[in-house]
């Protein structure tokens, strides 16, 4: 959670989202279905489609409001400004944004992985060649190579991107320890997946 | 005392070395499913019915193996909620409030194991509650209309939305409100009409539980260690003892019972599971309690309450299962499903038909709490060197699972993206003070409030007395005003 | 390059490096995979998928794990049952849709999926698929066992003297169920006030039970136990013919008195379907090893211990029944205006 005096300020800007996202249920709500009949089920007001959502969007505007007004009294409404100004001055808090940021595109980075097909194929090749022994026979589907290649990538990388500084050794024990598990775990655990409790990969 | 004897003998005949072997390799499964994110109890029981259904084994091992991994997948979340503070669901939510704060202060080892020994006393009250009063408790399903489910759900979303607000109880109203909001997303139950749906035929459906709770819970846990300040290798405390104290589970033993009352008692609604049985009986846990400062920092009583109530649903919902044929939550459905598969018929004359069946699944369901006792002693030894994994090595193995977990449960990528959005949302939702536990509980009890009042309304044509001259439903409209009432006054 | 290098790191580099030649090799590799001869000829040669579209657990579940365990005896390979339940069943049948014809992926389907194409879930209907119907249930109107009403013309005679008083639960709307009390409304000319219950049956049946509802039309597979158990009493078959239950004598057909009710021919049908584009050849033998399934013991149990019909219907009578019970019950939908995409859209002819 961020500090309290930042989390007043806060306030002020997620509690009028809150209004706003009321606001947008309401005109959303107020086109849906009420009165007569729907579906050959009785439509009366109290027990449309639309009835719920209406109390939501309802609840949803004072309830933010009360949050906006909470955080203003509480001195959030002062220095407004500085929230951005502050962002952009204070290196320490623009690199934590960005490294937030860039943890969460990793993680969408390798659902795209996973989805994308080119890359499917060519991983096929990879599976194909190192099931030729008849072990991992789930390689030699391209959800199975490309679920192993594509986990492995990220782990990789991502152990990588967040491990504590100083000088890795390529050629060491410890970083071949590392490297086998970074590419052995997504194999062993697609293996079992597919194979031992049929559940299909991505 | 027929039925005790009955349960004696089955409890002695169903010990076969076969029996009791298959019965150790499912609990072990089942502790595994519940323990990594995103596998959960009901695609583990399905997973078994296949198995024992292809290769033919009898009812009663079957039975074992698939009492041996719901059981075991309900207790398995305990150890990610605790030492890792990733609940696999809106039930281990309750644990993970509590228990994670005493896993960071070193006492992580001794939390689980007090949730396994409650978890095994949990289980033990369920078979307890099947022998003794599965007459009466049959009957309490039948009680139960709209109007009473209505409040049921609407109180579950309360007491979780005020008991986990940290900044403001406002806030934590909000985020219950707008879980409930996301559940009027896809195709409305009552009417057919689809809401939100903005053409995306994957919402049609709604906005799934598992992927929310993926999201909600284990995102912001992996992006908060990953990018926390603090050097990664040296926030946790070294793992003191990995047994319960004594003194603490005699403090407990009123909490225990109390809870496991209730988990019994609301597993047997059908429809209502582990969730509200959690939360509902920390809530009263707390209200209890003699050191109520202690919620939130870290209490054990918090954890003995959710843990006995969650196992304690299992044998709640085996009777209306049992003698209705109305399965209590998903992997009790599941579970249906394989007993018909393997040619036993529940239902109101099973009772007559098969008078041996419930003395067995209660001595089935014996054995499997026994074996988890022993399993989750054993497993806690494995899974808190966990937090001596270093958190850069850690957390992108769950985002892995996580990531499988979403899509493994019902095989597609939406459900992924939708996780990993949900997942930057309930970051920022942390950050700025508003609570992710009752979003969750509010996604998946907010169809179950919405719908039973609509139709409770339709059916009184608008009339909102039957709220009130229902017996049930008067209790709890009253429940509802006190504990709003009662915590405004102390806050 | 140097400062790439060092950017990545000596390993990585070379992986990098040699990324083109894995490509090239890769796209070499891919070339003879899809080729479709290899697809044909003895057929199957690995595990088959049924994607289930109904959660686990259900009716759907069961029989497709039934149709798994006794095709992989006949098949000779691994069946595997998964639920993709995903956007109301629209997962699975958009999956097995684009998938590759090759006859290793199935869909387990029940008589639900031919409603998705106007409920906006997916573009394919019935024209597109070949059916497998191994079972199916009858609707079945019954009231509490205490209830006032004794037969299916006291039910209707109190509908007609007070509209909307007499409750009836037949599970979600547009489901099955409520479309088999839509055409006995039409039928018998009442109006019964429908309350919906999703979730499947069970919860629609608890509410006759607890008295929330006066009567419900669910199938007779799950209300079975009930009835045998004297808790609910059936009052007639929302069908074209009447019924023997085994334990409580002939249940009349609701036809006999208001033979309207058949003017919807829509059934339950639990089963499996394929790309009706699949090669003839991979069908032959699906339907070859269907029939001895649908003849064999096992089924004919598992039918009787859950009074579920046999039916065992493939080819072009499956195919037929599911148009027609297709047109018949879209249109409907789309008179009640709970569809978002209109009929007319997929070319489903109106009925007459």
């Amino acid at each position: 959670m961020l500090e309290r005096s930042e989390l007043r300020r806060a306030d002020i800007f997620s509690g009028s989202l809150i209004s706003l996202i009321g606001g947008l249920t309401l005109i959303g709500a107020s086109k849906m279905p009420m009165g007569g009949t729907y579906g050959g089920v009785d439509n009366p007001w109290y027990a449309s489609p639309g009835a719920i959502p209406l109390l939501l969007g309802a609840l949803f505007i004072l309830l933010g409001l009360a949050v906006v007004v909470h955080g203003w009294r509480q001195g959030g409404g002062r220095h407004l400004g500085d929230g951005v100004r502050c962002f952009v001055r204070d290196h320490d808090r623009r690199r934590r944004t960005l490294k937030i940021g860039g943890l969460w595109l990793g993680l969408v980075a390798y659902v795209l992985l996973l989805a994308w097909k080119p890359f499917a194929a060519s991983s096929l090749v990879f599976g194909r060649v190192l099931s030729a022994q008849g072990h991992f026979g789930f390689l030699t589907e391209a959800n199975g190579a490309n679920y192993w290649i594509s986990s492995a990538i990220f782990l990789t990388l991502f152990v990588w991107a967040f491990r504590p500084g100083g000088r890795v050794k390529i050629l060491s024990w410890r970083s071949m320890a590392l490297a086998t598990t970074l590419w052995g775990g997504p194999l062993l655990l697609g293996y079992l997946f597919s194979v031992h409790l049929h559940v299909p990969l991505p | 005392m027929e039925a005790f004897v009955q349960f004696a003998h089955q409890f002695v005949v169903l010990a076969t070395p076969f029996n009791l072997l298959v019965l150790l390799g499912s609990i072990l499964l089942g502790i595994i499913f519940g323990a990594l994110p995103g596998l959960t109890a009901t695609l583990g029981v399905a997973l078994l019915t296949t198995v024992t259904y292809s290769i033919s084994l009898s009812v009663e091992t079957s039975m074992m193996a698939l009492m041996g991994v719901y059981v075991g997948a309900i207790y398995g979340g305990c150890h990610p909620a605790i030492l890792l503070n990733i609940p696999g669901t809106a039930a281990g939510a309750a644990t993970a409030v509590e228990g994670f704060p005493l896993s960071q202060q070193g006492r992580g080892g001794e939390a689980i194991a007090t949730a396994t020994v409650m978890s095994f006393l949990g289980t033990l009250f369920g078979v307890f509650a099947m022998l003794l009063c599965i007459p009466w408790l049959s009957r309490l399903a039948l009680l139960f209309q709209s109007s009473e489910y209505f409040l049921l759900a609407l109180f579950g979303v309360l007491i979780c939305g005020s008991l986990t607000a940290p900044d403001v109880p406002v806030k934590g109203w909000i985020a219950g409100l707008f879980g409930m909001l996301l559940a009027t997303v896809g195709m409305d139950p009552t009417h057919g009409f689809q809401r939100f749906t903005f053409g995306i035929p994957e919402l049609v459906e709604g906005i799934k539980p598992i992927p929310v709770i993926l999201g909600g819970f284990a995102i912001p846990q992996i992006i908060r260690s990953l990018t926390s300040k603090q050097d990664p290798a040296k926030t946790g405390n070294p793992i003191q003892s990995l047994w319960p104290k004594v003194l603490v589970l005699k403090q407990n033993v009123k909490t225990a019972i109390r809870s496991g009352l209730m988990g019994v008692g609301i597993g047997s609604i059908p429809g209502v599971g582990e969730d509200i049985a959690a939360w509902m009986s920390y809530d009263t846990a707390k209200r209890y309690s003699k050191n109520p400062g202690e919620y939130g920092e870290g209490s054990m009583e918090g954890v003995v309450a959710a843990e006995t109530a969650n196992n304690a649903c299992i044998g709640g919902a085996l009777i209306p299962l049992l003698t209705l044929g109305i399965p209590g939550s998903p992997p009790a459905m599941m579970l249906l499903g394989a007993i018909m598969l393997h040619g036993v018929i529940p239902g109101p004359r099973l009772p007559e038909e098969h008078p041996e069946f419930i003395p067995k699944m209660a001595a089935i369901l014996t054995w499997a709490s026994l074996f988890m006792l022993v399993c989750g002693f054993a497993v806690s030894r494995i899974s808190v060197y966990v937090l001596r994994i270093p958190v850069y090595l850690l957390m992108p193995f769950v985002a892995l699972f996580t990531v499988l977990g979403s899509y493994a449960f019902d095989y597609s990528l939406f459900n992924v993206w939708f996780m990993l959005g949900f997942g930057l949302l309930a970051y920022l939702m942390e950050e700025n003070g508003y609570p992710i536990a009752p979003l969750v509980i509010g996604i998946i009890l907010g169809p179950m409030a919405e719908d039973n009042l609509r139709r409770a309304l339709i059916d009184h044509q608008g009339s909102l007395l039957p709220f009130l001259t229902r017996p049930i439903s008067l209790a709890f409209v009253v429940l509802i005003c006190f504990s709003l009432f009662f915590r405004r006054r102390r806050s | 390059m140097k400062r790439l290098k060092f950017v990545f790191g000596r390993g990585m580099w070379r992986l990098i490096r040699f990324s083109p030649c894995i490509l090239l090799l890769s796209v070499l590799g891919c070339g003879p995979i899809e080729a479709p001869n290899l697809v044909t000829s003895g057929w199957p040669k690995k595990p088959i998928t049924i994607s289930c579209f109904a959660a686990a657990g259900g009716g759907t579940d069961a029989v497709s794990r039934m149709i798994a365990k006794l095709m992989k005896e006949e098949l000779g390979v691994n069946v595997n049952v998964v639920n993709r339940t995903g956007g109301r069943g629209g997962a699975a049948i958009n999956y097995v849709g684009v998938r590759v014809r090759d006859g290793y992926n199935w869909g387990g389907f029940s008589e639900s999926m031919l409603t998705a194409s106007v409920l906006g879930i997916t573009e394919s209907t019935a024209s597109d698929w070949t059916f497998f119907m191994l079972a199916g249930a009858p609707g079945v109107l019954s009231v509490p066992e205490d209830s006032k009403y004794t037969d299916l013309e006291s039910l209707v005679a109190a509908a007609k003297a007070a509209p909307k008083t007499v409750k009836v639960s037949a599970s979600l709307t547009g489901g099955i169920w409520h479309t088999k009390l839509l055409a006995l409304e039409g039928a018998a000319d009442v109006s019964f006030q429908f309350i919906p219950y999703n979730k499947g049956s069970q919860p629609s049946q608890l509410a006759a039970l607890s008295g929330e509802v006066d009567a419900v039309l669910t199938s007779i597979s799950e209300q079975a136990e009930l009835i045998r158990g004297k808790k609910l009493r059936p009052l007639a078959m929302i069908e074209a013919d009447s019924y023997e239950f085994p334990e409580r004598g002939t249940i009349p057909s609701a036809a006999a008195a208001y033979p309207d009710v058949t003017k919807i021919p829509v059934s339950q049908f639990l089963g499996f379907a394929l790309p009706s584009d699949t090669p003839g050849v991979i069908l032959e033998k699906i339907t070859a090893a269907f029939e001895k399934i649908a003849a064999s013991d096992e089924v004919k149990a598992f039918c009787e211990s859950r009074l579920l019909t046999l039916q065992g219907w493939h080819g072009e009578e499956a195919d037929k029944r599911a148009q027609s019970a297709e047109q018949a019950w879209v249109w409907k939908l789309d008179e009640l205006g709970i569809t978002v995409e209109s009929p007319a859209a997929f070319e489903i002819p109106k009925p007459e």
